[in-house]
């Protein structure tokens, strides 16, 4: 598992944290700066997993922040802001991959976007990682997201379970199935994994 | 990777992962945006504040009253007329 830092943003002082989470809560317009401009970076850091798309990734921020604007009376101030903001940024992204068209995950922006992978193994040809990328931009968002999370961006289960709103069981169930149809997709394109 | 799971652990599955983290590398971009996104989430909290109406809150106790007002003409409608009489 690599040890990717999610949330680089600084640390705040206890008390500080906790008294601007309460003023957030009582729907302070300068809190809610402060904590937009404390874990932008962490909930964009999130998205831009999720969704692998930089430029759609900084609309999704915004729309989790608002999203988190409007949650904020639910919000329980004993808890961490984080955990929460992430989980808001989930639902987010799964709504935005949704509402988006099948053919989004496979055109030309979609490969454009990926980073290159300088270990990326030369044994796989780039016409079988087209198809495979191509193969699952065709899963249904929820099992891709579960995928995307768990299996290429090796967060841990429970992590993803979190953030998701689900449990590790069905985090789980999520991978299996989105990895089994992957297999048949492949299979039925006469690529044996 | 570390092996996380039973799910994981069939071979045929590990096969097809690994495929699939061949096609798709990890996303290890900064978190960081290219611009400042403070502007934009102000102008969306300005144009949704202008937008939505007035919410009236109104207490569970006015709901309740007037659903026990609702049931008592229900019960006793020979009231409505002496009321209506009174309005």
């Amino acid at each position: 598992m690599r040890d990717v830092a999610i949330s680089p943003v600084e640390p705040v002082a206890a008390g500080t944290g906790q008294d601007l989470l309460t003023q957030f809560r009582a729907g302070s317009d300068a809190a809610f700066e402060a904590l937009f401009r404390l874990h932008q970076r962490a909930v964009r850091g999130w998205i831009v997993r999720m969704v692998r798309d930089p430029g759609a990734a900084d609309e999704l921020t915004v729309e989790t922040f608002w999203r988190i604007y409007r949650a904020r009376e639910r919000f329980d101030t004993g808890r961490e802001f984080e955990p929460w903001a992430r989980r808001i940024a989930s639902r987010t992204a799964l709504d935005w991959l949704r509402a988006q068209k099948p053919e989004y995950a496979v055109d030309s922006g979609f490969f454009a976007a990926l980073p290159v992978d300088s270990h990326a193994d030369p044994a796989v040809s780039d016409e079988i990682r087209r198809k495979t990328a191509m193969a699952f931009g065709r899963l249904r968002p929820a099992l891709r997201i579960a995928a995307t999370l768990a299996v290429i961006e090796e967060r841990p289960y429970k992590e993803v379970a979190d953030a998701l709103g689900i449990s590790v069981t069905a985090v789980k169930l999520r991978v299996f199935r989105a990895l089994r149809l992957l297999r048949k997709d492949l299979q039925s394109q006469g690529i044996t994994p | 990777m570390k092996k996380q799971g039973p799910g994981t652990r069939e071979q045929g599955t590990e096969r097809i992962a690994k495929l699939l983290r061949a096609a798709l590398p990890s996303f290890e971009q900064d978190g960081e945006a290219a611009r400042d996104l403070w502007p934009a989430m102000q102008r969306r909290l300005q144009a949704e504040r202008l937008s939505s109406p007035v919410r009236l809150h109104v207490p569970w106790f006015d709901w309740a009253l007037a659903g026990a007002f609702v049931v008592m003409l229900a019960v006793f409608p020979a009231w409505i007329p002496v009321l209506l009489y009174y309005l």
